[in-house]
């Protein structure tokens, strides 16, 4: 009986284990090539868009951009002169102070002459109480608003700000990040092209700046990172923006758009009731409800993705940070995954009811299981004296070389599509790191994720933990 | 005893006598495989970024040279010889027959042309446009116009637009209903700077989109056509009222209470 046992465990890992990975490697290879292609036809189109003839029209929608803030005294006129020179004419700043205990509000007070106004916010999301709402006396920041709010994170936050605005839509950025100047020239380009379908939500790449040059609000030189730790970040946000999310937004199938920046159809978020103030992945259970909310009331809709690159931000440079980082991905994924589990081979969710919720479920949430399962059972089989040493190391080389290929495959995507390493050894330096991720990096990730796993099913609130960075390097 | 059954199992699955060495050989043909194409695909972007490297300084060099001759050949006096020698002592500002015979020379001699015309108005632009076709640059247009890329087709018609050729209008009129809408609104913008005026909206038979509003809205500022216009395709029911609903809206013209009556009983 225990000998029969055995052998269902023993074949449930040889085959299980064996297929799975035959799984995730043949979704890598079809995506990647999806993804490729379509990142190709928007560049291509890019360059007859013309799209500074839609800063003095008309007909473009009004944008508020909403960016959380707290204890950010040390940047904050910085960061609201940044978002203030973006070139877009219908656009309104909000800057919600979230209960800062530094002098964050004190300090935008007095770089920009604000008042108090007597307005108030009709609280259509139930959100933490408004202090008051500042704006400018002097004409030239007539577009600036700034929220004083008691602290309630930052889900909360962009909720009282969805609340205050008063736009068609709304874009939802980390105040530390960096915009590109025509960053919304180009995101509302897809939703003024969408005729009679409902864009419901817009997104676009994330860049890493680590060690990057800087100038009054501007990335002038991107260059690889000095630290590992960094470069390896840069290699897996080409994979994730340019090999990932234009396949997933070809046939309308994304899950998520990143929290650092995207821009979103104020009516359905207010529909949906905002961001829920019970996960830490607020911006992909927000994308998951709209979806849901869009589905069930038969509207045809589009969540869109640009593969293009509009806001720029630094990666952890620790490990520590990263594992925190990595650890609240892991249950922000994990909670929306719960949350919305009725979408799991439903028929009414069609692309993502049958591909991209079991996809995330299994390559996404199952995937450190796995990892980590086949470790264990080759170590068990090892130990035992069990282990088939030649075909064991075998199958490690086309999983290292299968890996490696992916992601030199992503550098090449970026070289051939914005190619924003000038230099060689820029692109050299990527392609080391990626050599090193199998052995270096990625082991860590799936220790990050299972820790994330356990700290989700033992109840363990951890929020999302303090991030520190080290600041952009300014240009000479 | 359960060792060796565990030792069979495990072989028999992953190297099974009769069909493990296939396994093997396929699992290592993968191997080498991605091996392979990973350092092709280094080689190749190594090699890529050399070249660009490259070409972007002799790109740079070309652009410096044809803006500097065609600088001098817009405020010197012109020479009788047309292909635009002219009697000037700077060596820099004259072309060679490479300049002339060379697609890759020709093709940013041609986008220097286009890019200085854009600047430019009254007799300097037709200047240029005249020297346009003296160096017979019209046939960059027509390999564009003719090219499967349709990215190169739009740049064909922006530089009929911008040159004001009336004569390829026939060209630009086969894609005013293209079904890539892209291509198609470009033809659309091209007709209305060479028509200065709204006819071209009556051929279009699907409705615009903000987008496309947008688009005809700039060309018609840019171009200053008389929006009074409007009023005459108020009868065509293929652009659609709301198109015309918008564009009144956006100008705040007078025909807006008609087309709002008009409205009214459709």
């Amino acid at each position: 009986m225990f000998n029969l046992f055995l052998e269902y465990v023993v074949h449930f890992f040889e085959y299980g284990i064996f297929f799975y990975c035959m799984f995730i490697l043949t979704s890598y290879i079809v995506i990647s090539f999806i993804s490729t292609k379509e990142v190709f036809k928007y560049t291509n189109r890019k360059k007859i868009l013309e799209l500074d003839s839609v800063i003095s029209s008309p007909f473009q929608p009004s944008v508020s951009i909403i960016a959380p803030a707290y204890n950010e005294s040390v940047t904050i006129v910085d960061n609201i002169r940044s978002l203030l020179s973006l070139h877009y004419s219908a656009l309104t700043i909000i800057i919600v102070n979230d209960g800062s205990k530094d002098e964050t509000l004190q300090v935008a007070i007095d770089a920009y002459d604000l008042y108090l106004t007597d307005e108030v916010a009709v609280e259509e999301i139930a959100a933490k109480p408004i202090r008051g709402i500042y704006r400018s006396r002097k004409k030239a920041f007539s577009k600036l608003i700034v929220v004083d709010k008691e602290n309630g994170g930052k889900a909360d936050a962009i909720n009282v700000g969805t609340n205050v605005c008063s736009t068609e839509y709304f874009a939802c950025i980390d105040v530390d990040c960096i915009i590109d100047q025509d960053a919304f020239l180009r995101l509302v380009e897809p939703i003024m092209n969408g005729g009679d379908t409902k864009v419901g939500a817009v997104g676009g790449i994330v860049w890493l700046t680590n060690d990057a040059d800087i100038k009054c609000g501007k990335v002038m030189k991107i260059r690889a990172p000095k630290s590992y730790i960094a470069q390896i970040q840069v290699v897996e946000y080409f994979r994730a923006f340019l090999l990932g999310r234009p396949a997933w937004a070809k046939d309308n199938g994304m899950l998520l758009i990143s929290g650092a920046f995207g821009v979103f159809d104020r009516e359905t978020v207010m529909a949906v009731g905002g961001y829920n103030h019970n996960t830490v992945g607020e911006d992909m259970e927000l994308v998951m409800r709209m979806h849901k909310y869009y589905r069930e009331n038969n509207i045809d809709y589009k969540i869109a993705y640009i593969p293009d690159p509009l806001c720029w931000t630094e990666a952890p440079s620790d490990f520590a940070v990263l594992g925190r980082q990595r650890n609240r991905w892991t249950r922000g994924t994990i909670e929306c995954l719960k949350f919305h589990k009725e979408m799991c081979f439903n028929k009414k969710f069609g692309i993502l009811g049958y591909i991209s919720y079991p996809y995330w479920l299994l390559a996404e949430w199952i995937a450190p299981y796995a990892e980590a399962g086949g470790l264990l059972f080759v170590a068990v089989i090892a130990i035992l004296g069990l282990a088939n040493w030649p075909f064991f190391l075998a199958l490690l080389f086309l999983v290292y070389t299968f890996a490696v290929s992916i992601s030199i495959y992503s550098i090449l995507i970026q070289e051939l599509s914005y190619a924003k390493y000038e230099s060689v050894s820029d692109l050299l330096i990527l392609v080391k790191a990626a050599l090193l991720e199998p052995i270096k990096y990625h082991p860590k990730t799936v220790k990050w994720a299972l820790s994330g796993n356990l700290d989700h099913f033992t109840g363990q609130n951890k929020g999302w933990g303090e991030m520190t960075r080290t600041g952009f390097k300014k240009a000479d | 005893m359960l060792f060796s059954q565990l030792s069979g199992n495990v072989n028999d699955a992953l190297l099974s006598q009769d069909g493990g060495d296939i396994s093997l050989y396929y699992i290592l043909f993968f191997g080498f495989g991605f091996a392979s194409v990973s350092i092709f695909m280094i080689l190749f972007m190594v090699w890529r970024r050399r070249k660009c490297i490259v070409d972007k300084v002799i790109e740079a060099e070309l652009i410096e040279k044809y803006q500097d001759f065609l600088t001098s050949f817009l405020l010197l006096p012109l020479d009788e010889s047309f292909l635009g020698i002219q009697k000037s002592d700077r060596q820099s500002s004259r072309l060679d027959s490479k300049d002339i015979q060379d697609p890759y020379r020709r093709r940013i001699l041609a986008d220097q042309i286009y890019l200085l015309h854009s600047q430019l108005s009254g007799q300097q632009a037709v200047q240029l446009v005249n020297y346009f076709f003296g160096l017979g640059l019209q046939e960059e247009i027509l390999n564009m116009i003719n090219s499967s890329n349709w990215t190169n087709k739009v740049k064909g018609m922006q530089m009929i637009q911008a040159f004001e050729l009336v004569e390829y209008v026939d060209k630009i009129d086969e894609y005013v209903n293209h079904s890539n809408r892209d291509l198609s609104i470009h033809a659309i913008v091209v007709r209305l700077s060479l028509d200065r005026s709204l006819a071209v909206l009556s051929e279009i038979n699907y409705n615009l989109n903000t987008w496309e509003c947008h688009k005809v809205y700039d060309a018609i500022k840019r171009f200053r056509i008389d929006s009074t216009d409007l009023l005459d395709i108020q009868s065509s029911a293929n652009t659609g009222f709301d198109f015309l609903n918008r564009l009144t809206d956006a100008f705040n013209m007078p025909s807006k209470s008609k087309v709002d009556k008009k409205l009214q009983y459709v």
